[in-house]
């Protein structure tokens, strides 16, 4: 396995704090590149497709969801372990028949499709036994990459305790891709679920794109070369993480996530990787210095937890100045990404105020959520916005659109994730004409 | 002629006289692969950059009333490997030789045995630091020698004492400290070095989180040179810069003394060497070590100072005549002489002309290449294009000394006359010490870097 991608790590950030100075930001960009995909083609996969196969799935859903869930397996690579889940308030293993998962060939994927099409729509909506059913099958592949799809077209009935503890309990042991489907489902809900277990939440707005869906999310795992990267960070002695998002391609907050190493330093999981770029927010408390100082404020390295070995790393710095100039300067990342973050709370705070009734904050808050989307260059939650409020183009002024349908309120819940990326690489060097004096 | 006619004619033979003192104290390379983000806080940032729109392409060619000639050097990146071309060297065939073997040494060992035809001081020694015992970086690894004060490879204190706020806590191989983080000072943090009678003392100042200055002194065959180089900080790793900057002008400098070459020659030839070096640190425009020159090469009867950027050199003549009517001044240090009254312009000798100027009360001997104040127009590196370097030769009426400095210093102390009591009675050593004290206690907020060379006129 030495054919692993090549990961580097650049990190963006203004080193100077001013005096009594403690919080600095950094931009973190990780690349995962070379022969991933060769690579790829010798690791190990594990996969479980979980289908809502509850009432409310009824109809011409529950068919949809049969295709989609056969060409999944269609798409998987011959020898993956995989099984198809029914979850309903139970969570039930439909294929194969016996113990733990399958080996993917042209035989085992025909008994698949063979037993979806016996697949009836009936009873309620259990997430959290569903999940962990998942688990529990991928737990006899530690080494693999280990995966989950998870379709839904409805609310979790299971109480928000007996939720959280199943996501909890799955954590770190697989990442799980979610999607709903039709317009009866809660995004926040997988949007927990693609936060706890380092996958992405989806809308799919028509049933009839399912097959297409499931056949993305199946080709991108296949795409995986390296099962678990965790970013280890130390900090110094009296310093902290405050916190450390991924903010791109999607907003996820890993913050809670950390496992101490030691006790500067701690491991936080990002999942499976294949050729792909992710950007995190790291932002660290120090205890201040004096003017002149510098420190290392964070030791950022890549680490594969199954080796030990470190992919890459890189130094957050942080160094104290009475010069303003210097000090009050925002590196475009970083200021880039938290603009990102706030069009997220925006969103959400937005929506929130809606659904509440109070149309005052529902409206200031989406029309600046427009504003702000449009300004940094994020077109796909502008357009998303655009269809629950208007701008009027004469005076500026927001307005809530007063029919919307409910499908565009929960693709702009679900897209409030989706980040747009820097219009420049922020690590481009800029042109000087000139010198500037040596000290 | 400086250069006695007996001198060893083959610079790499490694000949030299056994009490010949030859101090280039290497500026420890800051750890690779540390980021760095921002400029220096003396940066006067993109306004800056903007304002002068034709200071890469073109350099200002700074004034030249005494019509000093100038020569031009290229530092090309496209071609940095490239010595024997930069130095123009049709003037001095010899001269150019001396350099391309220069500049094929700029690595810190090279440097070592090219100084090893004259007695080689470690210049941290001076300022009371433990000497490791040798053997290998507790950190890197690398191998150390015994007396080594700081690990070549990692550049790293070897004394094992850890962090300096933390106290035992261990330092990592990049220069942190793996409790609080903190960069660790690093042996060019402050340098003393002594050489021939003359004197260098270079510090990282209060504000700077390392010092980006570096200097060379070399005493030899009865003539003592000095180099003091200012890393350009918007520029990457400039203290690679100066510290190529300055082994290399100095050693050009005493190898093409020894083929011959007139100082002017000799001093045009190693400042050439010096921006080749450098251009050959930089990877692109775009990625280019850079800092500023000046170097001064004191002979028994002359003075020969070649520069390119804003550090400086000053005559600070010990037994100026007070003019007459000045008797009212009670200041106990030297009268500007009426000659010094030009000091905010250079007195650049016609080098190919009436010989070299005269020189009599404290002087500013070169003219800072810059467009405006903090914004020059000439440096040594890949992005300078063609290098105007100016070259002005002296004599001395009188004894005296000769101060080699960067803008660390000069930024407090600009007039000669105020630069010149503290020069007056201490030893080269205690004056480069005061004057550094003074830039510090000034608020220190550059790199500092002092030369003191001491001219002694020939008895007549």
């Amino acid at each position: 396995m030495s054919d692993q991608p090549l990961f580097t790590l650049d990190i963006d950030q203004n080193k100077y704090l001013p005096t009594g100075g403690r919080e600095i930001h950094a931009i973190l960009t990780v690349e995962a590149s070379g022969p991933a995909e060769r690579a790829a083609a010798d690791v190990e996969a594990a996969e479980v497709i979980i289908v809502d196969a509850s009432g409310s799935m009824g109809g011409s859903k529950i068919v949809e969801a049969r295709q989609a869930a056969q060409a999944a397996v269609e798409t998987l690579r011959d020898g993956t372990y995989f099984a198809v889940v029914a979850g309903t308030h139970e969570a039930t293993k439909v294929y194969p028949h016996r113990a733990g998962l399958v080996r993917a060939d042209g035989r085992t994927r025909k008994e698949a499709a063979q037993a979806l099409r016996g697949l009836r729509a009936d009873g309620g909506t259990a997430i959290g036994k569903w999940l962990r059913l998942a688990a529990e099958l991928l737990a006899d592949h530690p080494r693999a990459v280990r995966h989950a799809i998870l379709l839904t077209d409805g609310q979790n009935n299971e109480s928000a305790e007996v939720f959280d503890a199943a996501l909890a309990h799955c954590a770190g042991t697989f990442v799980c891709d979610s999607r709903g489907v039709g317009t009866d489902w809660a995004p926040a809900e997988l949007r927990k679920v693609a936060d706890a277990l380092l996958g992405t939440s989806g809308f799919i707005r028509d049933a009839r794109d399912l097959t297409d869906n499931f056949r993305m999310m199946i080709e991108s795992m296949m795409g995986k070369a390296v099962a678990e990267v965790a970013l280890r960070v130390w900090t110094p002695q009296h310093g902290k993480v405050k916190y450390l998002k991924q903010v791109s391609p999607t907003l996820s907050d890993l913050t809670g996530m950390r496992a101490a190493a030691d006790p500067l330093t701690g491991d936080y999981p990002t999942g499976a990787w294949g050729a792909e770029t992710r950007v995190y927010h790291l932002c660290v408390e120090i205890p201040a210095g004096a003017v002149g100082q510098e420190v290392r404020g964070a030791w950022v390295r890549l680490v594969r937890p199954d080796t030990g070995e470190i992919l890459a790393r890189g130094n957050v710095l942080a160094q104290w100045t009475d010069d303003l100039a210097l000090s009050t300067r925002v590196s475009p990342g970083v200021a880039h990404y938290t603009g990102q973050a706030e069009l997220f709370d925006l969103i959400q705070e937005g929506l929130g105020a809606r659904a509440a009734g109070d149309l005052d904050t529902a409206t200031a808050r989406l029309g600046r959520a427009r504003q702000l989307a449009e300004e940094s260059g994020n077109d796909d939650t502008a357009k998303l916005l655009a269809k629950v409020v208007e701008i009027d183009p004469g005076t500026g002024t927001a307005r809530l659109r007063r029919s919307v349908d409910k499908a565009d309120e929960i693709a702009l819940d679900t897209g409030s994730v989706r980040t747009a990326r820097m219009r420049r690489d922020p690590g481009e060097p800029g042109s000087s004409d000139g010198r500037s004096a040596a000290g | 002629m400086t250069a006695p006619d007996d001198a060893v004619a083959t610079p790499e033979a490694g000949v030299g006289e056994p009490d010949d003192a030859v101090t280039l104290p290497v500026a420890a390379r800051r750890p690779a692969g540390t980021p760095e983000t921002g400029k220096s806080p003396a940066d006067p940032g993109d306004t800056a950059h903007a304002g002068s729109p034709t200071g890469a392409g073109s350099p200002a060619k700074a004034g030249n009333p005494a019509g000093a000639e100038d020569t031009t050097a290229t530092g090309d990146a496209s071609d940095p490997g490239n010595t024997t071309g930069a130095p123009e060297a049709g003037e001095s065939p010899a001269g150019a030789g001396t350099t391309a073997d220069t500049t094929s040494t700029t690595d810190a060992a090279g440097a070592e045995n090219t100084s090893d035809a004259a007695d080689t001081t470690d210049a941290a020694g001076a300022s009371g630091v433990e000497a490791g015992a040798g053997g290998a970086c507790p950190r890197c690894g690398s191998s150390v020698h015994p007396g080594e004060f700081f690990c070549e490879g990692c550049g790293q204190p070897l004394d094992g004492a850890g962090c300096v706020r933390c106290g035992p806590a261990p330092v990592d191989p990049e220069g942190y400290c793996e409790l609080c983080g903190l960069r660790q000072p690093s042996e060019s943090d402050h340098t003393e070095t002594e050489a021939g009678g003359a004197a260098g003392v270079s510090d990282r100042g209060l504000r700077h989180s390392r010092n980006e200055d570096a200097m060379a002194l070399v005493a030899a065959d009865g003539v003592t040179i000095g180099v003091v180089c200012d890393g350009v900080s918007s520029s990457p790793r400039p203290e690679t810069a100066s510290s190529a900057a300055a082994r290399t002008g100095a050693t050009s400098l005493l190898e093409a003394l020894r083929s011959g070459a007139d100082p002017v020659t000799a001093t045009r030839t190693a400042l050439a060497g010096a921006a080749t070096a450098v251009a050959a640190l930089g990877s692109s425009v775009d990625d280019a070590p850079a800092c500023t020159y000046v170097s001064a090469v004191v002979g028994p009867d002359r003075v020969t100072i070649g520069w390119a950027g804003d550090s400086r050199a000053y005559w600070l003549g010990a037994a100026a005549t007070p003019p007459p009517g000045t008797g009212t001044d009670s200041d106990t240090g030297p009268m500007p002489s009426p000659i010094s009254d030009t000091d905010t312009g250079p007195m650049l000798s016609p080098v190919s002309g009436a010989g070299p100027a005269p020189l009599r009360g404290p002087a500013l001997l070169t003219e800072d290449d810059v467009v405006s104040p903090g914004l020059l127009s000439a440096w040594l590196g890949a992005d300078a294009g063609r290098i105007t370097a100016h070259v002005g030769e002296f004599a001395p009426e009188g004894p005296g000394v000769v101060l080699v400095c960067s803008d660390g210093l000069w930024g407090y102390l600009e007039e000669a006359a105020d630069l010149a009591p503290f020069t007056a009675r201490d030893t080269p050593l205690e004056a480069a010490r005061a004057l550094v004290r003074h830039a510090l206690a000034a608020g220190g907020r550059d790199n500092v870097t002092v030369l003191v060379i001491p001219f002694h006129p020939p008895p007549v």
